[in-house]
């Protein structure tokens, strides 16, 4: 039997669009549109991996193992030169990747200025960095000494100091850049292939591929949460009243993740995993891979050379 | 006017995956339409861009006169209306349940409504009757069947008085018996003259809640619209349109010469036996 008010006709007037007056975005709203964007990079990703390039050619083995050789020879150059000289390298790589150099760039440089020039940037005065001053900042009236530490008269910029922060800078560059490359040219599924053939443990690999799936799964549940919940709103609600549904909403993600575990987990068993995992074979690198190791290594070796050669100089 | 008009209505996930591609539509007043498509066709797309959850790629949306977007939606009042007067039933009733309990769950619409708060218990506590729930009021909802879910989800939505009415799947994994209950519910919102919008790929319910069917084909396009006798007896279109298979049931015509099952021809369940010539020839 259907209740007399749910007969009647809904008394919300219709406003007109014109006059209605403006709302504003959550901090909800905001950061599911964040996740959806994210999904929608992902898949945007996953499109390079397909394309035909030079990194794309690799077999995923070597191509992990090249790109760690570089990140170590990256670690151990002391020359910014030298540094910087490998991340113009890997945008050589990019375009040769078929990668869009401008996003390629907002790529690696959309985290690398944020957390280290943010560490560095106390070391570019001779107050962390002592050396030859190139910029004085400003003066005090006598030099303070607190236990260890020493603070100068001149508060300036040195050279030493900007020779550290361009290589610590320039190191986290290329090795930022040499990761977006090694990720943006692989698939993941090929990427945590490449892993087992390293001798990772499969049961870590699959692991994490299987974490790696679930984020999707995981990520739609929220999406679709919140589109239900949006569906239902008629005012946004408090920033109070939103913490309170994303803490109920984090503690339903928790029960289901956890339920949804065990459920895979059950799906495993049923199939006969007994605890051990057992993949099939990986595909054996060719003779071009196994050159391309080899070169970089080369090449590698060489950089470190003349790295020292210039630091005795 | 209609409540809504679709015109050239493209939309694509990711940029990439088409999931509508030019559908041109009028929904009236009062009207119950059931989008019938198989599985990934567009049927949840279009729900979820007639309540303004997503928005056309291309082509325009309107309802209750106004262009549906985003913009319009951010406006307080606009949204207030639009959202007080368009009522979603989501497919997993998981999601659209977040509140502690049933009884605050059908309370949240009311009370955005700024409704008193004695009306609101009224309101409520005549949902739980109506619907048969009152022993779950003080229940977390997280702990409910999927039936119970269901109940609650679709208490949750006509709480706020919706004028349309849209449901995604709503027979998806409910009992027989709670698939009888739902579709005497929505025939009897459908008589008190709520605007019911269905999407579903279950044909046996269409013939008793549609007035109006659309079916959405496989390309994402509106492959025909029409009285739901019409659609339902034109089995070719069924076929093209993956709603039914050449070989449904074939084990069953291992050890029967004929079909029986359950028909309701005339609103009457009854038994029916059919030949198995019958059958072959598609009837």
């Amino acid at each position: 039997m259907i209740p007399a008010w749910l007969k009647q006709a809904n008394p919300e007037h219709r406003p007109h669009a014109d006059a209605a007056q403006g709302g504003r975005k959550g901090f909800l709203e905001k950061t599911i549109q964040g996740s959806a964007s994210f999904l929608e990079e992902t898949v945007l990703t996953d499109s390079y991996a397909g394309r035909t390039g030079l990194l794309q050619l690799l077999e995923p083995r070597c191509k992990l193992i090249i790109i760690l050789i570089l990140i170590v020879a990256v670690s151990l150059c002391r020359s910014p030169w030298l540094v910087w000289g490998v991340y113009l390298l890997t945008l050589i790589f990019a375009a040769a990747s078929r990668i869009e150099i401008s996003f390629f760039l907002k790529r690696v440089w959309l985290f690398v200025p944020i957390f280290a020039m943010l560490i560095i940037l106390p070391a570019l005065f001779n107050v962390v960095t002592p050396g030859v001053p190139l910029w004085v900042v400003f003066r005090l009236h006598a030099s303070h000494s607190f236990g260890p530490y020493h603070i100068p008269a001149e508060i300036a910029v040195t050279q030493e100091g900007v020779r550290s922060a361009l290589l610590f800078v320039g190191r986290v560059a290329a090795s930022v850049a040499l990761a977006v490359l090694l990720t943006l040219t692989t698939s993941w599924h090929r990427l945590f292939m490449a892993l087992r053939g390293l001798k990772v443990p499969a049961l870590f690999v699959l692991t994490v591929a299987m974490a790696y799936r679930y984020i999707f799964l995981l990520v739609g549940i929220v999406t679709d949460m919140h589109m239900a919940r949006k569906s239902r709103t008629l005012r946004y609600l408090s920033t109070g009243g939103e913490q309170r549904w994303v803490a109920g909403r984090i503690g339903y993600l928790f029960r289901k993740s956890f339920q949804m575990s065990q459920d895979v987990h059950d799906a495993m068993l049923s199939r006969g995993f007994n605890g051990e995992f057992t993949s099939l074979a990986i595909p054996k690198p060719g003779s071009f891979d196994y050159f391309c190791c080899a070169l970089t290594l080369l090449l590698c070796c060489a950089l470190l050379c003349v790295d020292r050669r210039i630091a005795t100089w | 006017m209609p409540i809504f008009r679709l015109s050239d209505v493209k939309y694509s996930y990711l940029k990439r995956f088409t999931a509508l591609d030019g559908v041109n539509l009028e929904i009236h007043a009062g009207e119950s339409v059931v989008f019938l498509g198989a599985n990934g066709c567009g049927k949840s797309t279009m729900l979820k861009l007639l309540n303004g959850l997503i928005f056309p790629a291309s082509g325009e949306i309107r309802a209750f006169g106004e262009v549906l977007n985003e913009p319009l939606l951010e406006k307080n009042e606009f949204r207030r209306f639009f959202r007080s007067r368009v009522g979603f039933i989501f497919q997993h009733s998981d999601i659209q349940l977040f509140c502690p309990t049933v009884f605050e769950e059908l309370a949240f619409g009311p009370l955005q409504l700024d409704l008193p708060e004695p009306e609101v218990r009224d309101r409520v506590e005549e949902l739980l009757r109506m619907l048969g729930i009152e022993h779950l009021a003080d229940r977390s909802p997280l702990h409910l069947s999927g039936g119970e879910k269901k109940r609650v989800a679709i208490a949750s939505v006509l709480a706020m008085n919706p004028e349309v009415l849209l449901l995604d799947e709503p027979t998806n994994g409910l009992d027989p018996r709670t698939q009888r209950w739902l579709v005497d519910l929505v025939t009897e919102l459908s008589r008190a003259g709520k605007t019911i919008i269905t999407a579903t790929h279950d044909l046996s319910m269409v013939d008793e809640i549609a007035t109006r069917v659309v079916v959405i084909s496989e390309d994402h396009r509106i492959a025909v619209e029409g009285a739901p006798q019409v659609i339902l007896a034109d089995l070719d279109l069924l076929l093209q349109a993956n709603l039914i298979s050449e070989r449904p049931y074939a084990h069953a015509h291992l050890h029967y010469p004929w079909h029986r099952h359950e028909h309701s021809h005339g609103k009457t369940p009854a038994f029916h036996d059919h030949p198995h010539s019958e059958l072959k020839s598609g009837q």
